[in-house]
């Protein structure tokens, strides 16, 4: 093909293909008003529980501000009620003792704002919520999607394991649960120190290898886990409802180059499950949804999420946000494999007590840290 | 004097007159003792001498009227639009009135020497028991007698029937007009070429017309009820095209079918061509109350119904996804269509199925005596048609086909992505036609294929296959049936090829078959009777996830099939009460039978229907029924044609419908899922009433109307928020069963000849739907009436074409409409890491005004008939001042950068076309 016939070719096509997309100012759009994000928690635990208050910003600006001075109240049905304080920042906490989630009893929650406007929650029933019976995990790989420095899309996958968990609620009404699940992830590797056999001499160095023990803390949920029963044999169950996937090896805190490979050596995984209302479970489901798009032109035409907070005072005011009640039961379960091996070991721990933050300490074992083997 | 009524009475109220005129004819002729003219002394004293060129009659007898002591009657409709052109010199008055009148269907009477009063003929005639004799003075053309002349004098009115056919092929010609000379009587003939005409007994000229013919002019002397069958012949120059119509030439007063599109062979070359083709679909979002969603999007929307609420019968095939390419093209090759009739109000009784509208397309199956090709080639696609006898006279067959070569373009696109882009589509028909004279047997088949791919992402697939095979038998002279098996397939697949880990591959499929069998009766004066029966079954595949490869996480996943039939029976009665009032009556009956087998769930009673409402289920063995539903759809239409150039029509009528395309995307695709009714979702009920006005200026060269109209609907399907409908057994668990209202009014002002042709129609309309729900995931804006996605209440085209010579033609279209609803996002918040949309209520804002002008340049091909090749170029520039009207509006995560204005969310707005996009196309014939 000549020259002359290529840019021929390349001069129609360009004509042709004109079909573009850029980005889209939609001009005036009704984000004039001043509309309340409430969100507001209550379970059965001992508190305190916390409600934060803020202003949704309009879509095309980039402020997000606190509501300050709120009369924040939740109240149950046999007449207790508790004011929350103002912590700062939008967050409102109840005082301990003042009020406490129930299963079996209705809490409403009340917001009153400076300006007058009152706002309150469906009454919402505390669900009771049986001990989670199973979690166990299958040996699995997972691709993880992520981009180079060059944009392009890198497949990186990882072997590890997929955590599963079977409830079973006993005959009943269909049953709502939002997962929470926290990871700490530990490993242990050498790292040779010096010691001086004699104190007299302290050009007499000895390179001792001395243990490091490392943990990383993080969620294991990539949105929100929620799922709900379903009917098996008449009694509400869920079955293999995934929790997340521990992959064998992930990035620790330590600085040190001069270290023998890093050995994952468990993996505790805290699963919380809540018992949900109907309404919450929803509004989830639709925050999922809108989280989920596959970001084309294709998606479906987004929607609003709906939860279950009013304004008492004007009824076409535009309130955001969810007023959840929930009781609570929680699990920690240890697991631990090899790359290579068919099957896993699991501990399922009565208590744990969760570091606070990722860390690394060599030398003397941490008190949280789980074994399942000697670590030579 | 009794019973005489002025001229300005007359014409002011016409309805109250005729009666008075007519006892007044009577008197008149008593008085003057059953001579026709009475020539007094004192007029025949009075001269005229005056040039008079085009003056219209009307003003020249007001002159008469002022220069001389006489007075004319008459009714002012007669002479609207005639004109005068005639000179006299000192010219006797009575003379001058005799020019006057001459070669006109009036004769007039002098009394008390300065009373002119002007008469119809064939009323005088009637009265005075002669016989009417209207003809032209015709004296190479010999008489036809019709009925026995013994039989002179017996009949007041008689019935004249018979068929109209080419007199080449011997095919029947539908829609062929026959109109009496001098008279407004006038009449059309059906689908079988059939007509029948009521007259009074006298000697008549008949004008024989038919779009593509030679004009037929039939001298009758019509005794008494009798058959006169016509043959028309092609004219020696053949058009050949396919045109646009509102309506046939003059039907839009005298048609009795109201809110109808037809297309027939003439003007559609003159219409604009996106990507260098014709099309069919597109040019019919050129007229009133037919929009589009945009350049691209499939289908039309139709008086504001979805576009899965129009029926498209090709060759009786139903097609259910009619788009290239995503609505690049219509999957309607022009070359192979012969006819094109879109009902979008009134839909006889013998149609059913969907409830906005029914476009009946029908193939080119031309009895022809030798082999013709016929075909055009395009910047994206070529196409190329063959027709001819197979068997002279007994068998013809057409087959055609089109496609395009983008691939080969985008190969060398200097652009990575594009590279790895393609979009490519073909469609080929064929129809093999067996005529037996009284039995026609027509075979007909069709696929179309298209294959769309974006980069690495997404890869689409989808095909029609239909075909048919027609029986039409001619059991007598006013007895006809027709026998239509039908069978269509939707193949659609989307491949999601962005990872291997995810890659799949999402394939669902609709079957359908149908027979229907209708007999068409002529037997009862002034009555055109067809009833008939249709059988339908369904049989959709509505999904299956398949993993493309080894390493795809994806689990396979088979949807159960679902099943259904309709069964209906009609009848409809076109009945012709007298030459200006007709009525076209009907009724339809249907049952619909959704059966197993197929696992139906069991939802709460105080929930509405969700995954988390399922308390049981219930299986359902091979042809259960799982529900049924019956719906009586009557249809009524009436015409009252006030003159020769006013004519009112009004319809209601009631359609159902079990099947819809469940769609919640911004832009239409081929992969939205069509969902029968069935346990837990409704089939579609439309209500619809119009109104229409029709008038014809300047000699009908100008053709007007108004139509108003009101739709209820009821059971449309509507989506949750944040539904999910991908892979979905149990639909009514993502969906909402809301009502609709629709309404409108339409302009069209045509004008049809000259040297500039063209239409502005305008259309106002609005439509809504709403939610009646008490559960909060089935309640959208609040319960109240929001307009749906394709509500635009402003559609203005402005059409025009300035033919310079025969051949050279410059064609001007704007187009102007109102933006489409769209749902934007007003507020933004943070729940955790999550950062959440607060998105406005549906479809509360709209897109910017959609406004595009298009121009081009034809040269038609040479119409000499001994020419074999014939070829036309035409040069178009569509979106000739760069509008970037926006096609669509979505939402795309961004990363926070200086790109996205740090915004997590962004809008985005995709244009079709956003600069002048210039096409060249050669067609040809040989």
């Amino acid at each position: 093909m000549t020259e002359t016939l290529k840019n021929i070719i390349y001069f129609i096509i360009i004509i042709l293909l004109t079909a573009c997309q850029e980005v889209y100012n939609p001009g005036e759009i009704d984000a004039g008003l001043e509309i309340p994000v409430i969100e507001g928690y209550i379970d059965d635990g001992p508190g305190p529980y916390k409600v934060d208050l803020f202003w949704a910003t309009a879509f095309n600006e980039k402020s997000n501000s606190p509501i300050k001075n709120a009369r924040v109240t939740i109240s149950d049905n046999f007449g207790n009620s508790a004011v929350f304080a103002e912590t700062g920042n939008g967050r409102y906490l109840s005082n301990p003792g003042d009020i406490t989630g129930i299963p079996g009893r209705i809490y409403t929650l009340s917001v009153e704002l400076e300006d007058g406007s009152i706002y309150e929650s469906k009454p919402v029933l505390m669900h009771s919520v049986e001990e989670i019976d199973t979690i166990y995990a299958e040996i699995g790989d997972k691709d993880f999607i992520s981009k180079n420095s060059w944009g392009e899309l890198m497949i990186n996958n990882r072997e590890g394991l997929y955590v599963y968990v079977d409830v079973n609620e006993g005959s009943g009404d269909k049953k709502f649960f939002r997962f929470h699940n926290r990871l700490v992830a530990q490993s242990f590797h050498y790292i040779y120190l010096p010691t001086y056999p004699d104190s007299l001499d302290s050009s007499l160095v000895i390179m001792e290898p001395t243990i490091v023990y490392c943990w990383r803390k993080s969620g294991l949920d990539e949105v929100v886990n929620i799922k709900s029963t379903f009917n098996s044999n008449s009694e509400q169950v869920i079955k293999r409802h995934e929790l997340g996937f521990l992959p064998y090896y992930f990035s620790i805190l330590w600085q040190d180059s001069v270290t023998t490979p890093k050995i994952p050596s468990g993996w505790i995984v805290t699963t919380t499950a809540y018992s949900l209302t109907e309404d919450a479970y929803e509004y989830y489901s639709s925050m999922i949804k809108q989280l989920g798009t596959e970001e084309n032109i294709f998606d479906p035409i987004p929607s609003q999420i709906k939860g279950n907070i009013y304004c008492l005072s004007d009824t076409n005011q535009i309130v955001l946000g969810l007023f959840e009640v929930a009781s609570k039961t929680t699990r920690h379960t240890a697991f631990q494999w090899s790359a290579g091996r068919d099957n896993y070991d699991i501990k399922n721990l009565s208590t744990y007590s969760a570091p606070p933050t990722s860390a690394c300490q060599d030398t003397i074992m941490p008190d949280f840290w789980i074994t399942f083997r000697e670590i030579y | 004097m009794p019973g005489i009524t002025n001229k300005l009475s007359i014409g002011e109220n016409n309805s109250m007159c005729r009666g008075s005129f007519k006892s007044f004819v009577l008197v008149v002729l008593l008085l003057i003792n059953f001579c026709f003219r009475i020539v007094s002394q004192g007029i025949d004293s009075l001269y005229l001498s005056a040039k008079y060129i085009n003056t219209p009659l009307t003003e020249l007898l007001s002159e008469l009227e002022e220069q001389y002591p006489v007075s004319f009657y008459y009714k002012n409709e007669w002479f609207i639009y005639d004109t005068v052109n005639l000179s006299f010199s000192n010219t006797p008055l009575p003379e001058a009135l005799d020019k006057l009148v001459k070669g006109t269907p009036y004769l007039y009477q002098i009394i008390q020497d300065n009373m002119i009063v002007f008469m119809l003929k064939e009323e005088v005639a009637i009265m005075m028991g002669q016989m009417v004799d209207l003809s032209l003075d015709m004296k190479d053309i010999s008489i036809v007698v019709i009925g026995d002349p013994d039989d002179a004098g017996k009949f007041k009115k008689v019935t004249l029937t018979g068929t109209i056919s080419d007199g080449k092929t011997g095919e029947s010609l539908f829609g062929a007009t026959i109109h009496i000379e001098n008279t407004t009587n006038a009449v059309i003939s059906n689908l079988n070429g059939e007509y029948s005409l009521e007259i009074y007994p006298g000697i008549y000229t008949l004008v024989v017309t038919s779009i593509g013919f030679e004009k037929a002019l039939y001298k009758v002397k019509i005794i008494s009820n009798g058959n006169l069958d016509i043959e028309l012949f092609e004219k020696s120059i053949k058009i050949d095209e396919v045109a646009i119509y509102s309506q046939r030439v003059h039907d839009n007063i005298r048609g009795n079918q109201m809110s109808l599109v037809e297309m027939d062979a003439k003007n559609i070359k003159k219409l604009p061509a996106i990507v260098g083709e014709k099309d069919i679909l597109k040019s019919l979002t050129l007229m009133p109350g037919v929009k589009s969603i945009g350049e691209f999007g499939s289908g039309i929307n139709v008086r504001g119904g979805g576009e899965d609420q129009n029926l498209y019968l090709l060759e009786g095939a139903p097609v259910f996804n009619t788009s290239h390419v995503f609505g690049l093209l219509s999957v309607i090759n022009p070359d192979a269509v012969n006819n094109v009739t879109l009902y979008k109000g009134h839909i006889p009784a013998g149609y059913g199925e969907r409830i906005s509208s029914v476009m009946e397309i029908e193939l080119r199956n031309n009895n022809l005596d030798k082999m013709h090709a016929r075909g055009g080639i395009g910047l994206y696609n070529s196409r190329l048609m063959l027709e001819g006898p197979v068997y002279k006279d007994i068998l013809t067959f057409n087959v055609g086909g089109r496609t395009s070569y983008s691939n080969w373009l985008l190969g060398e696109l200097p652009d990575y992505y594009l590279q790895k882009s393609s979009a490519s589509f073909y469609d080929v028909n064929g129809l093999l036609k067996l005529d037996l004279k009284k039995h026609q047997i027509t075979l007909f088949g069709y696929n179309s294929y298209n294959k769309f791919r974006y980069t690495d992402e997404l890869n689409y697939e989808y095909e029609n296959i239909l075909g048919s095979l027609k029986w039409g038998q001619a059991i007598s002279s006013s007895l006809r049936s027709s026998l239509n098996v039908s069978f269509s397939q939707y193949n659609v697949k989307k491949d999601n090829i962005k990872t291997a880990y995810e890659e799949n591959r999402l394939s669902s499929q609709i079957n359908y078959i149908s027979g229907k069998y209708n007999i068409s009766f002529m037997g009862f004066t002034n009555h055109n009777i067809d009833l008939g029966l249709q059988s339908i079954y369904y049989k959709t595949q509505p999904g299956e996830i398949i993993p493309l490869n080894d390493s795809s996480l994806v689990n396979p996943e088979l949807l159960m099939n679902e099943q259904a039939y309709e069964g209906s029976i009609y009848i409809n009665d076109l009945y012709e009460i007298n030459n200006n009032i007709s009525v076209n009556a009907g009724i339809r009956y249907s049952g619909y039978f959704f059966t197993g087998p197929l696992k139906i769930p069991q939802y709460r009673a105080d929930a509405s229907y969700s995954e988390i409402s399922v308390i049981d289920s219930v299986y359902y063995n091979n042809g259960e029924i799982i529900k049924s539903y019956f719906n009586i759809e009557p249809r009524l239409s009436l015409k009252v044609q006030l003159n020769d150039n006013n004519s009112v029509k009004l319809s209601y009528n009631r359609n159902s419908q079990y099947i819809s395309l469940i769609s919640y995307t911004s832009i239409p695709t081929p992969d939205d899922v069509w969902k029968l009714s069935g346990a837990y979702i409704k089939p579609l009920i439309a209500n619809q009433f119009a109104i229409g006005y029709y008038r014809n200026f300047l000699g009908k060269s100008i053709e007007t109307s108004v139509e108003l109209y009101y739709k209820k609907l009821n059971n449309l399907v509507e989506y949750k928020n944040n539904a999910s409908l991908e892979m979905r057994q149990h639909l009514e668990t993502e969906l909402i069963n809301a009502s609709g209202r629709n309404y409108g009014v339409e302009f069209l002002l045509k004008k049809k000849t000259g040297k500039l042709d063209g239409w502005i129609s305008y259309t106002f309309s609005r439509t809504f739907k709403k939610t009646s729900s008490l559960y909060n995931d089935e309640i959208i804006n609040n319960n109240e009436f929001y307009p749906s996605s394709y509500d635009k209440p402003h559609d203005l085209t402005v059409l025009f074409n300035y033919n310079i010579n025969r051949r050279w033609r410059i064609m001007w279209n704007f187009t102007f409409s109102s933006g489409r609803p769209v749902t934007l996002p007003e507020y933004k918040y943070t729940i955790g890491a999550e950062q959440i949309i607060y998105y406005s209520d549906r479809n509360k804002y709209r897109l910017p005004p959609y406004h595009r002008l298009d121009l081009s340049v034809s040269l038609d091909e040479s119409l000499r008939i001994k020419k074999k090749w014939k070829g036309s170029w035409t040069f178009s520039i569509l979106n000739v001042y760069a509008r970037k009207n926006a096609y669509s509006v979505f939402y795309k995560k961004a990363k926070p950068d200086k790109d996205s204005d740090y915004q997590r969310f962004n809008l985005y707005k995709l244009y079709i076309i956003g600069r002048p996009l210039p096409t060249i196309t050669y067609n040809f014939i040989f």
